[in-house]
C-alpha cells in the first residue's frame, strides 16, 4: 500500500496522475507528515539535479499558507459582519433610507458640476501629447457617460460598480460577445497600483482639466494590439 | 499529459492544500530563479513567498496558457522589480537605468554560506549518484527529469511499457533519496522510503 502511495506521489511530480488520484495524493500530503517530507524531499532532489538548489534546509510553505490562512479568516469576519448588519437593520428602515437618499440626489442633481470632467485640451506629460481627449470622462455612478464611453468602440455597457471612492469598474460586451473590462480611477495612484496595472492590459495616463485620471483596459479574449485600438478611440488623432 | 492542471483547478476551487503541494514543489526554483536576479537571499525568499500569495489571490487568471511556473516567475519577477524600484526612488536617483543598474549591482548579498555550501554539496553529491544508478534507470530518469519527457514519450523511446517506465523513475528516485540521508537536514523529517 505504501509502496502505491510513493509511486503515485513520484507521478504527481511528473504531472502524470489523474485529477482524482491528484486529489487523493494532495489530501495524503496534507495529513501524513511522512508523506509531506517525501514529497519535499522529492522536489528538492529534482531541484538539486538541475542545480536549483540554493539552500537544503528551505521552506517558505508554512509561511505562505499562514498568511493565507489569516486572510481567508479576515475575509469570512467582514461577511460575518454584513450578516449581521443586514439582520440589525429591518428592511422597511433600509428601503426608508433609499428613498430619502434618491429624493436628496433629485433635488441637487442641478447642482453637480459637470465642468470638473469636461474633456481636457491636452494629454499629461505621460502619454502623447499631439492627441487630445475627446470623451467626456464618466462622473462616479454617471451611466450615460460609461454609456458613451463605450459607443467609441462599438461596446455595450453590461454593468458597472465602485471600486472605491474614485474608481469605477464598467464592464462592456462588443458585437462579437467579446467582454472588455474598463477601469477609471479618478486620481493618481500609486506606484504599486501602476506596476500592478502593468499585467493588466493597457492602462493611459491623462488629465481632466487639472486632475489626473488613469483609464485601464482590459479584456481575457482580446489581444493587446486590439486593446491597444480600444484605448486610441478614446482620444482624437 | 502534463497534469498539473489538475492541481490548479483544485486551487481554484479554493482547495488551499492543493496550494501548498504547489508551493512546495515550486519553492526551491522560485526562490532560486529570484536570487539569480537579486543575489540576496534573504529577500528572495520574502519575493517568492509575496508571489505565491498573490498568485493565490489572482489564480482565476492563470487560464492555462502557459505553465504555471511560468506564471509565477512572471509574478516573482515583477515584484523583484518593484522592490528595486522602491529602493531606487527611497535613494531619490530615480531614472530609466537606475532599476537596471541596482539589479546588476545588488551583488552585496546577505547569504547563508554554509547553506549554500551544503546545497553545493549536495548538488555534487545527487549527480554522482545519478551517475552510478543502474543504466536503465539513470537513462529513464534523465528523459523526464532533463529532457523533459512525459512517461508515454519515454515509453516511445526506449521502447518497454508505460509501467515499466513507472516503476524506474520511483526506483531511481528512491535510490537517490538515499543520498539525502547522509545529509542532516533537520527540515527533511522522516528519511527512509
Amino acid at each position: 500500500m505504501n509502496e502505491t502511495l510513493e509511486q503515485r506521489l513520484s507521478m504527481l511530480l511528473d504531472g502524470e496522475t489523474t485529477p482524482f488520484e491528484t486529489k487523493r495524493l494532495v489530501d495524503e500530503i496534507d495529513c501524513n507528515p511522512h508523506i509531506k517530507a517525501l514529497w519535499l524531499r522529492m522536489n528538492k532532489q529534482r531541484a538539486a539535479l538541475k542545480g536549483e538548489l540554493i539552500d537544503p534546509n528551505l521552506d517558505i510553505s508554512s509561511s505562505v499558507m499562514s498568511h493565507l490562512n489569516s486572510t481567508s479568516q479576515i475575509l469570512s469576519l467582514s461577511n460575518t459582519q454584513t450578516w449581521q448588519f443586514s439582520h440589525f437593520f429591518p428592511t422597511h428602515y433600509i428601503k426608508a433610507c433609499c428613498y430619502l437618499l434618491g429624493f436628496f440626489l433629485v433635488l441637487s442633481s442641478p447642482l453637480i458640476n459637470l465642468k470638473n470632467f469636461s474633456p481636457p485640451d491636452s494629454l499629461s506629460k505621460i502619454t502623447n501629447p499631439s492627441k487630445t481627449f475627446n470623451q467626456n470622462l464618466p462622473l462616479p455612478g454617471n451611466e450615460a457617460l460609461l454609456v458613451d464611453l463605450g459607443s467609441n468602440f462599438d461596446g455595450s455597457l453590461k454593468n458597472y460598480r465602485m471600486v472605491s471612492d474614485n474608481a469605477i469598474e464598467a464592464n462592456y460586451q462588443l458585437s462579437n460577445d467579446e467582454a472588455v473590462k474598463i477601469k477609471v480611477y479618478f486620481n493618481d495612484i500609486s506606484q504599486t497600483e501602476r506596476l500592478n496595472l502593468i499585467e493588466t492590459g493597457i492602462t493611459l495616463h491623462t488629465k481632466a482639466g487639472n486632475e489626473p485620471v488613469v483609464l485601464n483596459v482590459s479584456s481575457d479574449q482580446i489581444s493587446n494590439s486590439k486593446l491597444i485600438k480600444i484605448s486610441n478611440t478614446f482620444f482624437n488623432k | 499529459m502534463d497534469n498539473e492542471l489538475a492541481l490548479i483547478e483544485l486551487v481554484k476551487k479554493g482547495d488551499k492544500k492543493a496550494y501548498n503541494a504547489l508551493v512546495l514543489k515550486y519553492q526551491d526554483r522560485l526562490v532560486y530563479s529570484v536570487y539569480k536576479f537579486l543575489k540576496d537571499f534573504e529577500l528572495s525568499q520574502d519575493i517568492a513567498q509575496e508571489a505565491f500569495i498573490k498568485a493565490f489571490k489572482n489564480i482565476e487568471k492563470f487560464r492555462g496558457d502557459s505553465k504555471f511556473y511560468t506564471w509565477i516567475y512572471r509574478i516573482a519577477i515583477n515584484t523583484a522589480k518593484n522592490v528595486i524600484s522602491t529602493k531606487a526612488r527611497a535613494s531619490e536617483v530615480y531614472d530609466n537605468d537606475t532599476t537596471d543598474q541596482l539589479l546588476s549591482e545588488s551583488a552585496t548579498t546577505s547569504e547563508n554560506p554554509e547553506n549554500i555550501l551544503q546545497a553545493e554539496q549536495l548538488r555534487s553529491a545527487i549527480n554522482k549518484a545519478l551517475q552510478n544508478l543502474p543504466e536503465d534507470i539513470r537513462v529513464t530518469l534523465s528523459l523526464r527529469e532533463f529532457d523533459g519527457l512525459s512517461y508515454e514519450e519515454i515509453a516511445n523511446v526506449l521502447e518497454c511499457p508505460i509501467g515499466t517506465v513507472r516503476s524506474r523513475i520511483h526506483k531511481g528516485r528512491e535510490m537517490l533519496d538515499q543520498t539525502f540521508s547522509k545529509y542532516n537536514m533537520s527540515n527533511f523529517g522522516a528519511r527512509k522510503i
